[in-house]
């Protein structure tokens, strides 16, 4: 397959975290991926060793994906062989996200994001009664 | 099936994105083929109220 040519004059991104990618130019084979765990804590402490994903049934699921081959015939037929972009501005590319100038064959990419929200409770509170205040 | 497909001429001025999160993908070009999967959880039993234990420490 003839691939195009990608032209881009300007790009401008702000930040790129948690395995994403800014791919100039052309690839064979992109693969991300990320696991994640965001804890937020009214309290601001911290053991170190909290967060073992084994524990937590969405980073283990099984993943269903899209199919890779079709029973599909493509014929492309470039009669410019060019995309233009004049300026691109991206403010924030996270969690196995890719921005690609040129072309690819495969990319694949996974993210599993479980969110908490912990609110502590003094250990010498009755529980029932801490759940029931509304400063919480 | 056969797809046949022609590309014209593709001049774009500006793209503008404030974000691109969780197994999103800004391409600028041509692939074969893209597989993309994402979970997030957000269930309402992760509010978790209990006294300052860790969350499923590494044994």
């Amino acid at each position: 397959m003839l691939k195009r040519l990608s032209k881009v004059d300007y790009i401008d991104v702000n930040t790129l975290t948690s395995a994403s990618q800014l791919q100039i130019g052309d690839a064979k084979e992109i693969e991300l991926q990320t696991n994640a765990l965001a804890m937020v804590r009214d309290a601001e402490i911290w053991t170190g060793n909290e967060g073992n994903f084994n524990k937590f049934p969405i980073f283990h699921r099984p993943t269903t994906w899209p199919a890779l081959y079709e029973p599909l015939v493509v014929r492309t037929n470039n009669v410019k062989g060019k995309i233009e972009v004049g300026k691109v501005d991206v403010l924030g590319v996270a969690n196995s996200s890719l921005i690609q100038i040129g072309s690819n064959n495969k990319m694949k990419s996974e993210t599993r994001l479980k969110h908490i929200r912990h609110l502590t409770i003094p250990p010498d509170k009755n529980v029932k009664k801490s759940t029931n205040q509304d400063e919480r | 099936m056969i797809l046949e497909v022609t590309n014209h001429e593709l001049v774009v001025g500006e793209i503008q994105i404030r974000s691109i999160s969780s197994s999103s993908v800004l391409l600028i070009g041509d692939t074969n083929s893209m597989q993309i999967f994402s979970a997030f959880d957000t269930p309402s039993d992760s509010l978790v109220i209990s006294p300052l234990v860790p969350i499923a420490p590494e044994s």
